[in-house]
Parts: structure tokens; sequence; C-alpha cells
């Protein structure tokens, strides 16, 4: 046998291939570029392919192109564009095609972000090594295998608990390592002394009214002499725009104001917002593009959003949110008042406008010396910055720390440590005496799915040693099935009383969904282990909820040595 | 009448009947739902 002499072919490593499936919008496809910009700065050897439903990652392609080696465009227009005359045969040769297509490609891991159904069935249907995110199986059933993507499904959009950027959880379930890396400061003082507006989201619950909207460009262009205001927006909002330009209120400043609505593409969008000084707008792409583009962010969060979740990722992103009792809702939620639209005063929005073109930067004393306690009264202000390649959202306004913002930091320490092992050094929340009630109630709940759990495992192990004796009774392990069973209907009623505990009895509920084996034995040392690290998570989110209350005990008296959250 | 919606309807009885059977399903079952749920999508995305 010869040696292979030909030192190209022995050092060429094989080139990995990772596809990525974002079937979702404009916004989403925006921040998995962002999570993905950081694995191509860590890994450049690998080849990153994209698959995405065209109408939305064309007019994104300036971006998309930068960070993807090559995007799979999913048209459906194409596909179905004989199907009236030829119905599901042809339609099926379509994507056929697209299939065939990307089947050219040798993907190592298929990695589907987008979370809907059918981009589940998408990832079903193309080969490759791995799977990461949902896909359904051939019995149907959707599987989700990796932890960080059933953290994703469990608490995204479930609720105000999740603690996660919606770019961080991507980059976890990827398998990004985060590093902090330095941010070049951004020279504003060369940018033209424009803000841009977008005033629309794509439902109404997520935007305000045309009035209120005027008010804030009033005030700005009132407060701000040399300032001038963008407004920009899609096709289908031009009318709504229409309606604050031509307010009779701003026809004084009508020179200071152009209406791009519906004019420009997201290209020449994301130009302009790369000239501007400052955005602001409701939840949506454009945010994200400001992002992109450095521009500092001002959101103004309503309806069913959540800022921890897509605050526009980038440092000094603020999000104004009402504390409204309801919010953030769910989309199918039925509301008639808005109550959020109306706890969030257009003073404030002007107010920190102002400052940020004045002074580039928003601090808490600067609230409480400058808003009046009557209008701050019902927002939370959120800013961004970065604490180990990830984003996080301190609340500017101590004494409006409520619950959920406290749960979340304590989540955020347990989910760190039990799924990735890492440490989250965050300080000590400052509770009320309504927020140490409410830690107070978790921890009964707490000690309630904690020996659930152990119960769980008590009966997942009788199974084992049934199985394993000389006679296994298959009456007894049913006896101790049914036991288990009727421990997860118990978890899932700690809800009710503990409520605050929903992101550990919905990541349960998917973990125990998703049992690894094909064996009755594998199947139930898959469930011991998913009850075993149940109780681990209690444990880690007991200590430190009784460490939180200790702290608060002893704010007025002693001094601690440590003082983050997770000594 | 639509021709694919009657297609698509049809395809989804058959596969809910092998469900029903507790029959696996083919990949060609997964596109056909697949394409079912994009077709969905699409109508929902057109009203917006």
């Amino acid at each position: 046998m010869k040696a292979n002499n030909n030192p190209t072919l022995e050092s060429a490593p094989p080139i990995v291939t990772l596809a990525i499936i974002q079937l979702t919008r404009f916004g989403d496809l925006i921040q998995t570029s962002q999570a993905v910009e950081e694995l191509r700065k860590n890994h450049p050897e690998y080849r990153v392919i994209l698959i995405a439903r065209s109408q939305f990652a064309k007019p994104l392609d300036f971006v998309l192109k930068n960070t993807f080696d090559k995007i799979y465009y999913l048209d459906t227009a194409k596909i179905f564009n004989q199907s009236e005359i030829s119905g599901l045969r042809s339609s099926l040769e379509g994507l056929n095609q697209f299939l065939g297509d990307i089947a050219t490609e040798s993907i190592e891991i298929l990695i589907n972000l987008s979370f809907s159904k059918s981009s589940s069935y998408l990832s079903s249907v193309i080969k490759s090594s791995h799977k990461i995110g949902s896909f359904f199986d051939y019995d149907n059933k959707m599987q989700i295998n990796d932890k960080w993507s059933q953290l994703l499904y469990a608490t995204v959009m479930r609720g105000p608990l999740n603690p996660f950027a919606l770019v961080d959880l991507f980059k976890n379930i990827i398998g990004i390592k985060s590093t902090d890396q330095k941010s070049l400061p951004i020279n504003l003082a060369t940018r033209s002394n424009t803000i841009v507006v977008h005033p629309f989201a794509s439902q109404e619950r997520k935007a305000w009214k045309a009035e209120k909207w005027v008010e804030v460009v009033y005030r700005t262009l009132k407060d701000n002499d040399s300032c001038s205001i963008l407004i920009v927006g899609a096709k289908n909002e031009v009318l709504k725009s229409q309606l604050i330009t031509e307010n009779p209120l701003l026809k004084t400043f009508g020179h200071r104001i152009q209406n791009l609505t519906g004019k420009t593409t997201l290209a020449e969008l994301s130009t302009e917002l790369k000239k501007a000084k400052l955005f602001v707008g409701h939840d949506s792409m454009v945010g994200h593009l400001a992002a992109l583009n450095k521009t500092p962010t001002l959101t103004v969060s309503l309806g069913s959003v959540r800022p921890q979740e897509t605050t526009p990722y980038h440092e000094n992103a603020y999000n104004l949110a009402p504390r409204t009792k309801c919010f953030p809702c769910f989309p199918t939620d039925a509301c008639s008042f808005n109550q959020c639209h109306h706890d969030i005063p257009y003073q404030v929005v002007s107010s920190i406008i102002k400052q940020l073109l004045e002074k580039g930067q928003i601090t808490s004393e600067w609230i409480t010396g400058s808003i009046s306690s009557f209008h701050i009264s019902s927002v939370n202000l959120y800013r961004s910055h970065f604490s180990k390649g990830h984003m996080v959202l301190d609340s500017l306004i101590e004494s409006h720390i409520d619950s959920p913002d406290i749960f979340r930091s304590l989540y955020k320490i347990a989910w760190s440590f039990v799924i990735s092992d890492t440490e989250e050094n965050l300080p000590f929340p400052k509770l009320t005496a309504h927020t140490h009630r409410e830690l107070l109630d978790a921890l009964t709940g707490l000690q309630h799915l904690y020996e659930l759990a152990e119960f769980g495992k008590k009966y997942s192990q009788y199974i084992l040693e049934e199985i394993a004796s000389q006679t296994p009774s298959i009456l007894k392990i049913k006896d101790y099935s049914k036991k288990i069973d009727e421990i997860d209907h118990l978890q899932s009623l700690v809800l009710k009383t503990s409520p605050n505990l929903a992101p550990v009895i919905d990541y349960f509920a998917i973990r125990k969904a998703n049992l690894f084996g094909d064996s009755v034995v594998k199947l139930t040392e898959s469930s011991y282990y998913t009850f075993h690290e149940c109780s681990s998570i209690c444990s880690v989110l007991f200590e430190l909820v009784e460490n939180t209350i200790s702290e608060h005990k002893n704010t007025t008296g002693k001094l601690n040595s440590r003082n983050d959250a997770n000594r | 009448m639509d021709i694919l919606k009657d297609d698509i309807n049809r395809e989804l009885s058959r596969i809910k009947e092998k469900l029903t059977k507790a029959n696996s399903l083919t990949e060609e079952d997964l596109k056909i739902i697949l394409l079912s749920m994009l077709s969905e999508e699409d109508l929902h995305e057109s009203k917006q």
C-alpha cells in the first residue's frame, strides 16, 4: 500500500455544513442573522446555509448574504403556481425540486429556529446527520431533543418569565460560546439630527393609535429645534402614516417631517437608519435593523410584546414597557380597551427622546429628577448591556422592580447553571413587601415540585428494579407507571398556586414528552434522569429564593462579603 | 372549487386514517402535511 504523499489532500479538513431553518418574518430573520454572525466569528471554517421563505428573506438579502454562505428560498408562490390547474401533484413536484436543491448539500447539523409547525415538518423532510430544534417523526409526533430548544418552546411567548433575549436563545441552541467583546464607541456626532420613527406594528394591540404618536412627534419637534423626523413603514401602513403627518397639530412642523412610509426598500431603510441619531418605535423589524446599524433605539412595548425577548439586540437599547397587570398578554387574548396603551404617557416618551438626543443616555437619577412621578408610576424603563456575550436588560426604575423581573433574574441563573453549567453573577434583586410575599409562595411551590420529582425518581427506579427481577410483574410495572402519570398531573397542578413556577413546569412537561429510548428500560431511565433534573432545578431555585429573602432581611443591617444572588 | 384544497383535504383524511390505525407515516405524507401548512400560512399572510 502506498502512503498518501499529497499534503493538500491530507491536511484539508472536511467542510462542516450547518443549515439553519428560519421560516418566520423579517424580525426573526435579522435576529437569526445576529446569532449566526457570532458563530461565523468563532468558527469561520463552517459553511452555514439558511433556509427561509423567499418573501421575507429576499428583501433582506443585503443583510443575510453577509452572514450566510448560501440561502435556499422557499418560494411558495412558485410551488403553488400551477395548483389551481393540476392540484397537489404540481405543488409536490415544486416542493421536491426545492428539497432536491437542498439535498445537494451534505448537511451535518440541521437547526430549526422557527418553531412553527410548518418549519418542524420541513425539518423532518430534510436529510441531515443531526437535527436540533423541533421536527416531526414518522408517527407524527413532534420531537425536540436539545434542552435549549425545549426551553425556548416552553417559555418564549408563554408568559413574562423568559429571561433570555431571542438572539441569546438562538446562540445557545446553536451552541455558540459567547464571550465579552469590546464594542467600539459609536460616533453619533457625525450623524444627521434625524429621528427615525416607526409608529406601527404587526398587530393593533402592539401599536399606539395615531393621536398618541402625533403628541410625541409634536413635543419632540417643539423641544428639539434642530431635529427632524422621518416616519417609516410598509406599503400597507401608508394610510395610518397620513393620520399622523396630516394632523393639524403638526402643520407648523411640516417642513421637519418626512414621510417615507411605503416608499423605501429595506436596504434603503437600513441606509436611513445608519444616518440617523435615534430610532423610536414599537416592537418590529425596523428596531432590529436599527440595532444592526448601531443606531440607538427606544422601543415602546405594548400588548403581547415581551421586552426581554425582542428588545433590539445591541448596547444601550431602551425599552419602555407598561406596568399593566395583564401585560404582556397573549396574541389570542380578547382585549377591547388596551389598558397598556394608556399606561404609557406620551410625555415620558418625548422626555426620553430629548434626553437621548442631548446626553446620549438615560440614568436612574435623571428619571427620578426629571420625570414626574405621576407619569412614571405606570411604566418600566429598561436599558440593555452585555455581560459574557449575552444581552441583559436592567430596570432603570428600581422601585418598579416587579416579581416577573425578580423571577427572570433567578431563572437566568438557574437555567444557565442547569443546562449549560455556566455561572451568572447577577446582583440581588431588591424586594418589596409584595414581591417578598410572592417569593415565599414560590418556596412552597418549589418544595412541592421537588418532592413530586423525588417520587418520580423513586417510581422510575421501582420500574427498573421490577424489569431487572427474575420474574417481572407486568401488573406492578403498570401500577408504577400509573403513579408516574399521577405525579405528572400533580406537578401541573402546582401551577395554580405558584404561577411564577410556570417555566419549570412547562419545561419539564416538554422534557417528559421527549424522553429518549426505544425500549421500556431506556424510556424509564430517561424518565428517572428527567425527574432528577427537575429536583436539581428546584433545589437551585429554592436556594436562590432563600438567599434573596435573607439578603432582603439583612439589607438594613450587616454587609455581606459577596453580594451576588448565586453565592 | 379549489383543486389544491380538495386534493389536500382528501390526502389529509387518508393520513388521519393511517394514524388512527397506528400506522407510521411516509416521507411523502409528511410533505403533504407540510404543503397544507404552507398553503394555510400563505392564506393567513394574504389576509394581513
